[in-house]
């Protein structure tokens, strides 16, 4: 297993001896009227049994305000309170030490004050050994002031924007420089594959015809044996689909105050108008407040959507990151700045549009619990809310529904490697971070972190729990989306195909050709579509002695049987899919999967063209456009909807 | 059924295993991988026995084995055109024959075998299907002799092999159609249609089977509760497999330019006509008699679709004959297909009067098969002649 990898760009002269003193006295709220003796003694009883703290629990329930707690800290600590976001820093000063520290221990150096002393914000009681921590790190006299602790993690994230910046960008990279995707090929991979280039070129101009069809014959073995390799395990994954793995009885079993920290990174850009709907459908998590932490993460230059979370008034525990500007402006890049700040035992990310099953939570957290310290992630299954809105959500839901209530099942259950899915997935925030978060230069960074995780040694698993999306329902826009996956799962497969060895090693040889042919077998097997469509019908069309010219018969009837037979069952396949949800109206749809392969074809080159030219660039996909209600809409119709821009 | 699961990581595979069990619903019988290979080993044994005796002398009257070996002597693997293709049909079938008889080569010999290993795997499976419908043990016991131990499935299994493994390959897809159904296992309805497209690649007649297959899992559902789309979800899963197939095999032929396979009238003579006719009049009781064996169970347990599903397989399976489509000179493989049909459409919770009818019907079953085998003609020729070969 990898170790940690993230280093500081200046460390602190010693590591902390002691336990920081948490204890601290509310009262003044109560005296000061801002909350009731009951309120606080409730908070109090709950922060002890769910080993939480009174100011979380009080927060988490509206009562004040991130100021007010600091002003009621500073009173029972005998110090002055500050709102950090109003206060002059000395970046130098502060920049003496690292950035993620000073959240972890608790105080941030300010300015240094008239007297000369160096003024220092603090969530943590200033007992005399934080005092002496402090003078020691900063070398000089320091006078603490009272703050709250989101108020301290904004500060450092402004002060240290550049280095969450380019930590979020290089983590990865300057741990294992092959297992990023920031060069799109290695040199051998350079050199390797321009020689194979030329000399299918050189094929090509000799031997033209021939050439394009025993290519295209190729491409139908290698989609025969990706289609047949889905259905196997497809079909091995359907065993499961009766039986629930945890049951409601087991995630009402469940002791709330037992439960962990959770994060829920929630990324976002150009999205004000789904905000709404994102907190109300986040409001449904069945999850104790004090305990969830909800970081939306918006771009710097993002202000619309800023403004439009503002305006929605989200819950004390909804927090907004601003994510430093900087390239490539990708999900994953958010996402480690993001992970860099949370404070979570496990994590989770959702989209902006997602409404996930209210005990999603739980059941992730049950999972881990019994999984062990070797699995990372779980993943829960997606699907759509407006699956009956046109041919393609219709497609989509069917293909979703085959890929995550049976394919992934399958994976999971043979021990395959899993390549997760966009949203959805929840994570040991630990083994998350040893991993090295994710990659940002990658466009499919999830697939590419389960990958990453199976080669190092963790498991991912999947929870029966569903997360309900907005199916892309206009053809622009699918084949934007479905251009970014695949020619992320191109960047996936060249990246973990740098050192072959390595992975089999690390994997075996079964993981790997799953591998190979799920990760590598997808994008060539779209590229393959039109071409072998093609083929067919001028085979079909042509007098078949011409062909039988070119190529032996039996090449030729391999290749109609590879692809006709692998057609045949994709559409079996996909059939599949809305079993587990009874959305059964919709397997007869599954017909159209030929020709719904024809536009992911349409795709696919568009990720190989992207791959050479923008290899970084994040196709976007616009969420909004649907018509149909969400879960969350039709329960709340109050929660507003804007036109997607 | 709990899911709770043991701490998997400290207690290895077979901890992981057990929990994937749990997780599933149609638990294999024997539950040991191993015995489940010597129940299998045991069920096929006796026919590699029959397989080796009979091996000794090859006499009596042609069969069904003897016309496929020369079929299979007539392919030419020196051509890939479409034509050839065509003629290949039944492809799987042909395949088979072809493997056992041709590439290892055991001839005759080698398609017995290979009906002997399908006995045994389908030996073992109906065992284990009796077992989840919780049958009586005296009904299983005698259901099994009623199956396996009777002139009728050795002939089938020795002489008409291809027959034997479409029958089996069908009665497979009918106990996963079932469960599909009944228990809303979907890897069932899929391993379900996978089987039917099978059968129907096998032997021209399974094409038939599998029509009725599909239209009977319309009526094979409880309807307790109305899904939207449901039946047509079913009845696609069922019937794609081998309508895709079928349809890809007669696209290729009219688009390089063939003429498609005739599946209808095929062969079909005034002469063979009358033989069929004749074949009725002689062994319509069975038909009759093993149909309203069916009957009484699925009226017992209160599932007349059931009934009704059973005699019009069994007008489809004698239409088949007359127009051609099939080819079952002993009246075996009706027999056998009625009887694995009859366990397999038994459902699991059921009336108790079923249970007890259950030993009586596989009882009479025993009778019927053993009457009807001493008196066929072909199998009597056969057995003589084997008899003779051995110098009896």
């Amino acid at each position: 297993m990898a170790d940690e990898t993230w280093e500081e760009p200046c460390g602190f002269k010693a590591p902390r001896r002691f336990v920081p003193d948490q204890r601290e006295d509310l009262s003044s709220l109560v005296t000061d009227g801002v909350i009731t003796r009951q309120q606080l003694d409730d908070a109090v009883a709950l922060a002890e049994a769910s080993h939480a703290n009174a100011a979380g629990v009080l927060l988490s329930q509206d009562f004040v305000t991130e100021l007010q707690l600091a002003v009621a800290r500073g009173k029972s600590w005998g110090i002055e309170a500050v709102d950090l976001a109003h206060e002059r820093f000395e970046r130098d000063l502060a920049r003496r030490r690292s950035g993620p520290e000073y959240i972890r221990r608790g105080w941030l150096p300010i300015r240094r004050d008239t007297d000369g002393r160096l003024l220092v914000a603090t969530f943590f009681a200033p007992t005399p050994q934080l005092r002496d921590e402090v003078e020691l790190e900063l070398d000089g006299q320091v006078r603490f002031v009272a703050t709250s602790r989101w108020a301290l993690r904004e500060a450092v994230l402004d002060i240290f924007a550049d280095y969450f910046a380019d930590h979020a960008r290089d983590a990865l990279g300057a741990s294992d420089p092959l297992l990023s995707a920031r060069k799109v090929l290695s040199r051998a991979q350079a050199v390797g594959g321009g020689a194979l280039i030329v000399a299918y070129a050189v094929c090509l101009v000799i031997w033209t015809l021939s050439t394009i069809v025993w290519t295209v014959a190729v491409g139908s073995i290698v989609f025969l044996l990706a289609t047949t390799f889905k259905y196997v395990v497809a079909l091995h994954g359907s065993r499961y689909d009766v039986v629930e793995q945890l049951t409601p009885a087991e995630v009402e079993a469940v002791d709330d105050n037992a439960l962990p920290m959770y994060t829920v990174l929630v990324p976002v850009f150009r999205e004000a108008n789904v905000v709404a709907r994102l907190i109300a459908n986040l409001r449904t998590l069945d999850y104790p407040r004090h305990k969830l932490e909800v970081l939306v993460l918006v771009e710097e230059e993002d202000h619309e959507t800023r403004d439009a979370i503002t305006a929605a008034d989200p819950p004390a525990n909804f927090h907004v990151l601003t994510i430093p500007k900087g390239t490539p402006q990708t999900k994953p890049r958010a996402c480690n700045v993001g992970l860099a700040v949370a404070t979570g035992e496990l994590l989770v990310i959702y989209d902006a549009e997602d409404v996930p099953d209210a005990d999603q939570l739980k059941k992730a957290y049950l999972a881990f619990q019994r999984g062990g310290e070797d699995l990372v992630c779980v993943q829960a299954a997606l699907s759509y809310f407006n699956d009956s809105e046109n041919v393609l959500t219709r497609m989509f839901t069917l293909e979703y529904g085959f890929w995550f209530y049976y394919m992934l099942t399958g994976l999971e259950a043979a021990r395959l490697p899993i390549p997760l899915g966009g949203t959805s997935n929840h994570f040991r925030v630990s083994g998350l971070r040893a991993l090295g978060g994710w990659d940002p230069y990658n466009v499919t960074e999830d697939a590419d972190l389960g990958i990453r995780a199976s080669a190092l040694g963790y498991r991912v698993g999947i929870i029966n729990s569903t997360t309900l999306e907005e199916a892309n329902n206009a053809f622009p826009n699918f084949i934007r989306q479905r251009s970014r996956w695949i020619k992320g799962y191109l960047q996936t497969s060249i990246v973990h195909a740098r050192q072959p060895r390595r992975l089999v090693r690390q994997i075996g040889w079964v993981s790997f050709l799953s591998f190979v042919l799920l990760v590598a077998g997808t994008p060539i097997t779209f590229l393959g579509v039109i071409p072998s469509f093609v083929v067919t019908f001028v085979s079909i069309w042509l007098e078949h002695v011409t062909i039988a010219d070119l190529v032996p018969a039996w090449v030729m009837w391999i290749m109609l049987f590879n692809f006709t037979v692998g057609n045949a069952v994709m559409i079996y396949v996909n059939m599949m899919g809305p079993f587990k949800r009874g959305q059964y109206y919709l397997v007869p749809w599954a017909i159209l999967n030929p020709l719904y392969w024809i536009l992911h074809s349409i795709a696919a080159y568009k990720a190989v063209w992207q791959l050479v030219t923008r290899p970084h660039f994040w196709e976007k996909t616009t969420h909004g456009l649907t018509t149909h209600l969400s879960p969350t809409e039709r329960q709340a119709p109050d929660v507003e909807r804007q036109p997607a821009a | 059924m709990s899911s709770v699961s043991p701490p998997l990581e400290h207690a290895g595979r077979r901890a992981r295993d057990w929990h994937h069990r749990l997780r599933t619903r149609v638990a294999p019988f024997p539950l040991s991988p191993g015995l489940r290979w010597l129940v299998r080993l045991g069920f096929a044994a006796p026919y590699v026995v029959i397989a080796l005796l009979a091996a000794r002398g090859h006499a009596g009257p042609p069969s069904d084995n003897d016309l496929v070996y020369q079929h299979v002597l007539g392919i030419d693997w020196s051509r890939a055109d479409v034509e050839w293709v065509r003629d290949l049909y039944p492809p799987l079938g042909m395949i088979f024959a072809t493997g056992v008889m041709r590439l290892i080569p055991l001839g005759d010999f080698g398609l017995a075998l290979l009906g002997a290993a399908v006995a045994g795997h389908l030996g073992q499976k109906t065992l284990e299907s009796m077992r989840q419908r919780v049958f009586p043990p005296t009904a299983i016991a005698l259901f099994c002799i009623a199956l396996f131990v009777n002139p009728f499935t050795v002939y089938l299994v020795e002489r008409s092999t291809l027959l034997f493994i479409c029958i089996a390959l069908f009665a497979l897809g009918t106990d996963n159609m079932t469960r599909f159904i009944a228990f809303r296992s979907t890897r069932d309805g899929f391993r379900a249609g996978l089987f039917f497209m099978l059968a129907a690649l096998t032997d021209s007649v399974g094409i038939i089977l599998v029509a009725t297959a599909a239209v009977s899992s319309l009526f094979l559902r409880p309807g307790e509760r109305q899904e939207r789309g449901r039946r047509r979800a079913d009845l696609l899963v069922i019937a794609f497999p081998t309508i895709g197939t079928l349809a890809l095999w007669y696209f290729l032929q009219w688009a390089f330019g063939a003429v498609p396979y005739r599946l209808f009238g095929i062969g079909v003579t005034p002469g063979e006509l009358a033989d069929e006719l004749e074949y009725f009049y002689r062994y319509g009781w069975i038909v009759l008699t093993t149909v309203a064996c069916i009957c009484v169970v699925a009226l017992l347990a209160r599932r007349p679709s059931i009934a009704l599903m059973t005699v019009a397989l069994a007008a489809v399976y004698v239409l088949a004959l007359f127009i051609g489509l099939g080819h079952d000179p002993s009246a075996a493989g009706f027999a056998v297909l009625v009887l694995l049909l009859l366990i397999f459409y038994t459902p699991e919770i059921r009336p108790r009067a079923v249970d007890l009818a259950l030993p009586s019907v596989a009882g009479l079953q025993v009778a019927i098969m053993w009457i009807a085998g001493i008196d066929d003609y072909y199998l009597v020729a056969w057995f003589n002649a084997v008899r003779d070969a051995l110098g009896g």
